[in-house]
């Protein structure tokens, strides 16, 4: 449904990007594809980019290596898995969902018998049982800490002792988003009016508070921890140059901001990139001068359709952008397509990279899960 | 190729369920999910357990009303709803409806503008109906209240439900007054909530093709006194409209006028448009987009219909009569 008013323009302008370079070979082949039963909802990589964990809208929960082979940890349920996550140190895969549960399994190194890490055949915590069909959890940056929102209130699990640490009351809304800061000093959780930051320091204390209009639906903090991003059901998105308010406010989207990545790498005036997906597109925005420099952006023009997913490679300015259209570009610098993947007949629906940016995971919507790595004739490609 | 495949996804059918607590929604909602009608219903509700089947398509959810602010456009939007609907259509070959209910208390606008706001609702769902069950005992004691007026005033089919409980005459003088609050609803008595699924179920009432199915006895009555704060009230013009005064008017009436007007309904004769011109809205949101080509034989003429709180008609018919060419 269209609205009346005239929608106000975008600041940049819409130049397309979208040249591709022939000459270059192409720098990720694909190494696998499995099928699980329904949409794949979400992906994760171990810190050790030695396995990766997926899960599906039919309930499955998997783990998958790069030599291609696949080990079921659940198969088939009624239930939906929506969040997934690992622990920093590669020990705990946690997974939530309609079932209104949070589950961890305890993964074991590869041992001569085993050439990969496997998980223990049963659960190791299983929290609370609710009615509440949960999609938001992330684990502690270094400590086995998992943050999981259950509705209004955010529990904090220490996993390891099965202990509730405390409940965080985000008051205004469901949680709809979270993230740690890469120091673990903040918990960031998104919902209506804005972003609720609390200090890991004291958890009894008030959260700092970032307003956005409508409601903030992603929140992603940049990785070297300066920034805090916010992408707003409002059709906005707002940035917070952490402990130096206000922060900047952008406007002239088409549609909701549905998802952050900030680049590892600083680029020239000392600031990552923000890549924010939107509608069929993605704006790459990159600060101006190093201090006062307002942010001007770039408009990532390629897909058809939605663009569901937005990942930076680790270490390099590459973007991976994961579209229902059925393809997936990777942006040379976040800025020319350097090479379009395909392999979903429904689209695509969640993208992750390897920590080492060596391979790329992506999951369909009916249910194709994908990995590709780089190729050693596409070395040239990185950054 | 994928993206033929994507595109083609057919939207699911939504109904939303609204009505006093007591009034007979969750024995409604449980004929839904256990009458034999050949189709998977998805239900959302809020409050787990009330409903009497097991059944894992029974998915909770907070009624958490979300303030938006888009440019000119405010509304109010529910927000758990695109989270949990999010969530939930990504099991899609799971279910072929969906049914929302809502607490007895609830303003069914914002359930509506959520789906026109979102982008993935949109693409994902289409709006079938508001079906709203309406006590025939004891709506009198609510009559007063601005939801039982609004849930009566939003719906597409009223089910004046415990009709033994009541005397005919009773009925037809509740009748008539839902009537003059809502010109467009269908309405139907019953006992138990006992309907053929059809008439609730596959509606279409959202539909800008099978919208405009307006009572013609309505639509050529004069203006008149109303009992209730709440009304219904249509303009009916054949000379043709300038399309720009049109849409200066109706611009300024949506953010003047925005929160009163609970639901319109059109058909538009254009000057110099060969299609009719179809619209819909809810509260400041507006749909609307050219239709089939009027035929020969048939007189081209404008009709909109308003339901909403105190509307003030004859400026209405005025502001209308000036945006004509």
């Amino acid at each position: 449904m269209s609205r009346i008013g005239s929608m106000r323009s975008r600041r940049a302008s819409a130049k397309s990007t979208s040249r591709s370079n022939s000459k270059s070979v192409p720098p990720f082949e694909r190494q696998w594809q499995h099928q699980l039963e329904d949409y794949v909802t979400a992906i994760a990589w171990s810190p050790s980019d030695d396995y990766l964990a997926a899960s599906s809208a039919a309930g499955e929960v998997v783990l998958g290596y790069p030599d291609g082979s696949l080990e079921v940890l659940q198969s088939r349920t009624d239930a939906s898995v929506n969040g997934l996550a690992i622990s920093s140190d590669g020990q705990f895969l946690a997974a939530a969902g309609q079932s209104g549960q949070v589950v961890v399994w305890a993964i074991e190194p590869s041992s001569a018998d085993q050439p990969n890490p496997h998980a223990t055949s049963s659960t190791i915590f299983s929290s609370p049982q609710v009615s509440t069909w949960m999609d938001c959890l992330t684990w502690h940056p270094t400590a086995p800490i998992l943050a999981v929102g259950v509705g209004p209130i955010v529990q904090l699990w220490s996993i390891p002792d099965n202990t509730l640490i405390t409940e965080l009351d985000f008051e205004r809304s469901s949680v709809l988003d979270l993230a740690w800061h890469p120091y673990g000093r903040y918990l960031a959780v998104s919902g209506h009016g804005g972003v609720s930051v609390w200090a890991a320091t004291n958890w009894l204390e008030e959260p700092e508070f970032m307003a956005v209009p409508g409601a903030s639906i992603a929140v992603q903090w940049s990785a070297n921890g300066r920034y805090l991003g916010s992408g707003n059901l409002d059709q906005t998105l707002t940035v917070m140059d952490w402990g130096h308010p206000p922060p900047w406010f952008m406007q002239g989207f088409p549609s909701k901001v549905r998802q952050l990545s900030w680049s590892a790498p600083l680029s020239a005036t000392g600031s990552p990139l923000l890549a924010a997906a939107c509608a069929n597109g993605v704006t790459v925005w990159e600060r101006e001068t190093a201090e006062g420099g307002i942010w001007r952006n770039r408009i990532l023009n390629h897909h058809t359709q939605i663009v569901e997913a937005i990942a930076f490679q680790p270490q390099t300015f590459t973007l991976a952008s994961a579209s229902q259209d059925g393809t997936i570009v990777l942006w040379r610098k976040a800025k020319s397509v350097a090479q379009v993947l395909d392999g979903a007949h429904q689209g695509w629906g969640a993208i992750a990279w390897s920590p080492n940016g060596q391979h790329l995971a992506a999951g369909g919507q009916a249910g194709e899960l994908t990995l590709w790595s780089q190729s050693s004739r596409g070395k040239g490609f990185q950054v | 190729m994928a993206i033929a495949s994507a595109t083609e996804t057919k939207p699911v059918p939504v109904t939303v369920l609204t009505g006093y607590l007591g009034a007979g929604k969750t024995t409604l909602l449980n004929h839904i999910l256990t009458h034999e009608h050949g189709q998977k219903v998805a239900v959302i509700v809020n409050e787990f357990g009330e409903v009497g089947i097991d059944n894992q398509l029974v998915i909770d959810t907070d009624e958490e009303i979300f303030e938006m602010n888009n440019g000119c456009i405010c509304c109010t939007v529910r927000g758990d709803l695109i989270r949990i609907i999010g969530n939930l259509m990504r099991c899609r070959d799971k279910f072929d409806h969906l049914v929302i209910e809502t607490t007895g208390l609830a303003d069914p606008a914002p359930v509506i503008q959520t789906f026109f706001v979102d982008e993935d609702m949109q693409a994902q769902l289409s709006l079938d109906a508001v079906v709203t069950v309406v006590d025939a005992k004891h709506i009198h004691q609510h009559w007063d209240a601005d939801e039982a007026q609004e849930q009566i005033a939003f719906a597409d089919v009223i089910l004046l439900n415990k009709t033994d409980l009541v005397t005919p005459e009773v009925l037809d003088e509740l009748e008539q007054k839902i009537r003059d609050m809502n010109r467009m609803v269908k309405i139907y008595r019953t006992q138990h909530s006992h309907l053929d699924m059809e008439a609730i179920l596959g509606v279409r009432a959202f539909d800008l093709d099978r919208a405009l199915e307006i009572d013609p006895e309505f639509l050529d009555e004069e203006a008149h006194e109303h009992d209730e704060s709440v009304y219904s009230t249509s303009l009916v013009e054949s000379q043709p409209l300038n399309e720009e005064k049109l849409n200066a008017w109706m611009s300024n009436l949506l953010q003047t006028k925005g929160p009163d007007i609970f639901r319109m309904k059109g058909i538009l004769n254009i000057d110099g448009m060969d299609e009719r011109f179809v619209f819909q809205g809810v509260h400041m949101i507006f749909d609307g987009r050219p239709d089939r080509p009027w035929k020969t034989e048939e007189s081209r003429r404008s009709e909109l219909v308003f339901i909403g709180r105190n509307l003030d008609e004859m400026e209405l018919k005025q502001g209308f009569k000036e945006c004509l060419v």
